[in-house]
């Protein structure tokens, strides 16, 4: 049965139906007819039903105040049920009616034009309250963060000073278990694990958060805030920073619009959840680390800290419309990864949307440097070995995309055709030994320094 | 024994007063002496009914009382009556709905709801219009609950052929219906969506027709924006409350009677719609599934598009609209005097067998 749909009756195939309707929808998009800036304005239209529990808000008394602010009234009638008297008794109420309208009436066209100025005045002081909630959620957001950082430098610093070795460049990347980060149960165990497996393992469904065996001689470990944060910094000195580039998040934003719940697997900080939560899209995300879940939480954004493997189980089939799983891929062995793309296809509704960003290995850059940033890092996703394994899972309409290019700075310089191009005896410029270079230049370029994550994009 | 009835109001056009008209007539039908008393009662039709305060009371009569928004001074003056009586609950809106627009209303929803949870012990039976809203007695507390359905007046709409709203029927024109008050918690604003959609993106060549009071003026005019908003001031039409001439003449020209209500009762428009063989698309909430009862389409998402293009696929798929409507015309069945008499037959043996005044003792018995 549609969730969309209920049509109690044998004889009629709902399947179907929904099928013709999706048929069509997808005709008119192609063809243009559909207007989805309108479509999408429609939704966002103010809602008539306020679901509160009777508790006003100011925004709703302000609503209030701009509907009723006008108290004249125009539509009064004056009628009698009875059948003889009735006639007479009209008649004396509309005289009596009509004498008092004279002193009332511009009693309340002044309230009225009162009301009229109250509501203007009103209006301003909402809108400037609005204006100074946001910007205080989001200091509130900010402080909270910073708080977080302040904990674990002011923890590390203490060690510091109190560590009789002086070991202090060790100490920069190192805090004690049982810090803020590494306090969780899964982490605890995961730990066990990576010290058992004598490898560098990762099982927790995220890039971030995880914690792993620095020295297994002392049982310290690595903070995963400070090392995230190191690594974002090499990522970006080895292929250079991206400004005003085309990303993942906006794009995949638009691919989920009118979307209701949209699953973002490894979640981590809630990045992606941000994005969709301000486009107005519902979703939720699972992260396997509570630290990060709960950062989640109080940015406001719906969160589960757990297992996705477990969680996907879990969900009723099609109950998703969308999933988004970025930087988890290379993480996880090649049969975990399988098993989430095969539950998200039979969790997911038809005709939506799976977004998956990994690290992009046809880049050297990437495969022979950047991707060692990460010691937990399992093992290269070649792109298509993902595209086979999402059409094994029954996937359709796979898209590859790619994202982070690397700064022109870093790549091979390109010899200019009038510059710099190379001469012959007769001061000549050599045009096609220029050219030949220029494009051995590019091949290189793109072998050496291609982008450095790549995306997929599947339907089902 | 002799069958009164009890409203707070008699109104004309209103579904709770047409029952109330339509049940005394099976009453006397049935050949018992029943009168309506209410405490206002609409010109229109001072015929059907009595003062209230001419009513005197009787320990072997038996009173339905009509529940209405409020029952304040009504309430009290049922109460304190000799009579074997019975509740007829007809819903009340819940007050959130209104906050926005209309206090008032929102404060009345509000003192209904809690005066309604305090007369459990002063009524022998308690009955919902639905299904829906017998739940809702058992929730308030009523230990012996049933449901007798309304059944409309079809009648009323018999031997007027009339085209008086204007309809070109030459035209090929598609036309939209909603039948109901203008109000928060019939969404109005997802009709004039949805067909916003349709108009603008399926079929031109269109039309929306809301029929119902526009009393509350800060509603309306709401809806009245949204619609300049959309640029459909020359496709949808606010046709106000009507008489039943031309309400039959909106049935008899729509081609699809759209309903996104977030609460209703019963919604009375349906049967009218069922009557008309007009395919019904409608929101599923509250009542609405319980009285629609397998028949019709019911949306699960306010998703405009699809709805646009689900409205589509059945208009241009005659087999399926009329495997629509034949389901609807079984399920009107239901809704028949026929029926509805035999339900009333049952009630009122049910309540014979107990002793009268069994005042803040209800006695137990089987639900109906």
């Amino acid at each position: 049965m549609s969730s969309f749909l209920e049509i109690r009756d044998d004889e009629i195939d709902v399947e179907e139906l929904m099928q013709k309707i999706h048929e069509n929808i997808n005709k008119r998009k192609e063809d243009g007819t559909y207007d989805e800036n309108a479509i999408s304005k429609l939704h966002n239209m103010a809602s008539v039903y306020y679901p509160g529990e009777g508790n006003l808000d100011p925004q709703l008394d302000l609503e209030y105040i701009l509907n009723n602010w006008d108290i004249r009234n125009e539509t009064y009638s004056i009628t009698s049920h009875r059948p003889i008297t009735g006639k007479i008794l009209i008649k004396g109420r509309k005289l009596v009616h009509g004498e008092i309208k004279r002193y009332v009436e511009p009693v309340n066209f002044l309230q009225s034009e009162f009301n009229g100025h109250v509501a203007d005045f009103s209006t301003a002081i909402y809108q400037k309250y609005t204006e100074l909630e946001a910007e205080n959620k989001a200091l509130r957001s900010e402080m909270t963060v910073l708080r977080a950082k302040f904990d674990r430098i002011s923890d590390m610093l203490s060690e510091v000073l109190t560590d009789e070795s002086g070991n202090t460049l060790k100490k920069n990347f190192v805090s004690s278990p049982g810090k803020a980060a590494d306090t969780s149960e899964a982490d605890l165990d995961h730990e066990n694990r990576i010290r058992t497996a004598g490898i560098p393992y990762k099982d927790t469904l995220s890039t971030d958060g995880f914690t792993f065996d620095n020295d297994a001689g002392n049982g310290t470990s690595m903070n995963y805030f400070l090392f995230s944060e190191e690594m974002g910094k090499a990522w970006i000195k080895g292929g250079g920073p991206c400004v005003n580039e085309p990303n993942v998040f906006e794009d995949s934003k638009a691919l989920f619009k009118d979307c209701k719940n949209v699953l973002d697997i490894g979640c981590g900080t809630g990045t992606f959840l941000k994005v969709l939560k301000e486009a107005g899209i519902g979703g939720y995300g699972i992260d396997l680390n509570e630290d990060y879940t709960l950062l989640c939480e109080r940015r406001g954004l719906n969160v589960i800290n757990g297992d996705a493997i477990s969680h996907l189980r879990s969900l009723e089939p099609k109950s998703v419309d969308g999933v988004f799983i970025s930087q988890l891929a290379e993480h996880l062995p090649s049969e975990e990864l399988l098993e989430i793309l095969r539950l998200c296809y039979e969790k997911m509704q038809y005709e939506t949307h799976i977004v998956i960003t990994t690290p992009n290995i046809r880049s050297m850059l990437v495969s022979s440097n950047l991707f060692y940033l990460d010691p937990t890092h399992r093992s290269h996703v070649h792109p298509d070995v993902l595209n086979f394994m999402l059409q094994s899972c029954g996937y359709r309409e796979m898209m590859e995309r790619y994202y982070q290019p690397v700064a022109d700075y870093v790549k091979l310089k390109r010899i200019d055709p009038v510059e710099t191009a190379p001469r012959d005896m007769s001061g000549n410029i050599c045009s096609s030994m220029t050219e030949t270079v220029n494009s051995n230049t590019d091949k290189l370029n793109n072998l050496l320094f291609g982008f450095r994550d790549y995306c997929v994009v599947a339907k089902k | 024994m002799e069958i009164h009835q009890v409203a707070p109001a008699l109104i004309y056009g209103d579904a709770v007063s047409n029952n109330t008209i339509a049940l005394r007539e099976t009453f006397r039908s049935m050949g018992y002496k029943s009168e309506i008393y209410a405490k206002w009662i609409d010109p229109e039709v001072s015929g059907y009914a009595r003062p209230l305060n001419k009513y005197r009371g009787n320990d072997s009569n038996l009173v339905f009382y009509h529940y209405p928004l409020v029952g304040g001074e009504v309430t009290e003056f049922v109460k304190q009556l000799p009579d074997r009586k019975v509740l007829i609950y007809h819903n009340i809106t819940p007050p959130e709905f209104f906050y926005r627009y209309d206090k008032l209303s929102a404060l009345q929803c509000a003192e209904g709801l809690k005066e309604i949870k305090g007369l459990t012990g002063h009524f022998q039976l308690a009955l919902g219009v639905s299904e829906f809203n017998r739940q809702a007695l058992d929730d308030f507390g009523f230990e012996n609950t049933g449901v007798l359905p309304i059944f409309s007046d079809f009648g009323k709409f018999d031997g007027i052929e009339n085209d008086i709203s204007g309809y070109d029927a030459k035209s090929g024109t598609v036309n939209f219906l909603f039948v109901g008050r203008l109000a928060p918690n019939k969404c109005h604003e997802d009709i004039i969506k949805s067909f916003f959609c349709y108009n603008r993106y399926i079929n031109g060549n269109s039309r929306l027709y809301l029929v119902g009071s526009t009393h509350i003026k800060a509603y309306t005019a709401h809806l009245e924006n949204l619609v300049k908003g959309l640029e459909l001031e020359g496709s949808v039409v606010f046709a106000g409350k009507v008489k039943n001439e031309e309400l039959a003449d909106h049935y008899r020209n729509a081609d699809v009677f759209l309903c996104m209500s977030e609460h209703e009762g019963f919604c009375v428009p349906l049967l009218e719609a069922m009557h008309f063989h007009i395919p019904i698309i409608a929101y599923k909430s509250t009542g609405i599934p319980y009285t629609l009862g397998g028949s019709g389409v019911l949306v699960g998402e306010k998703n405009y598009i699809k709805i646009a293009e689900l409205i589509n696929v059945i208009l241009q798929d005659r087999q399926l609209k009329s495997r629509i409507v034949k389901r609807q015309d079984q399920r009107l069945v239901d809704f028949d005097r026929v029926h509805v008499r035999e339900k009333i037959t049952e009630i009122i043996d049910t309540i014979s067998q107990e002793a009268p005044d069994t005042s803040h003792n209800p006695a137990s018995s089987e639900r109906l």
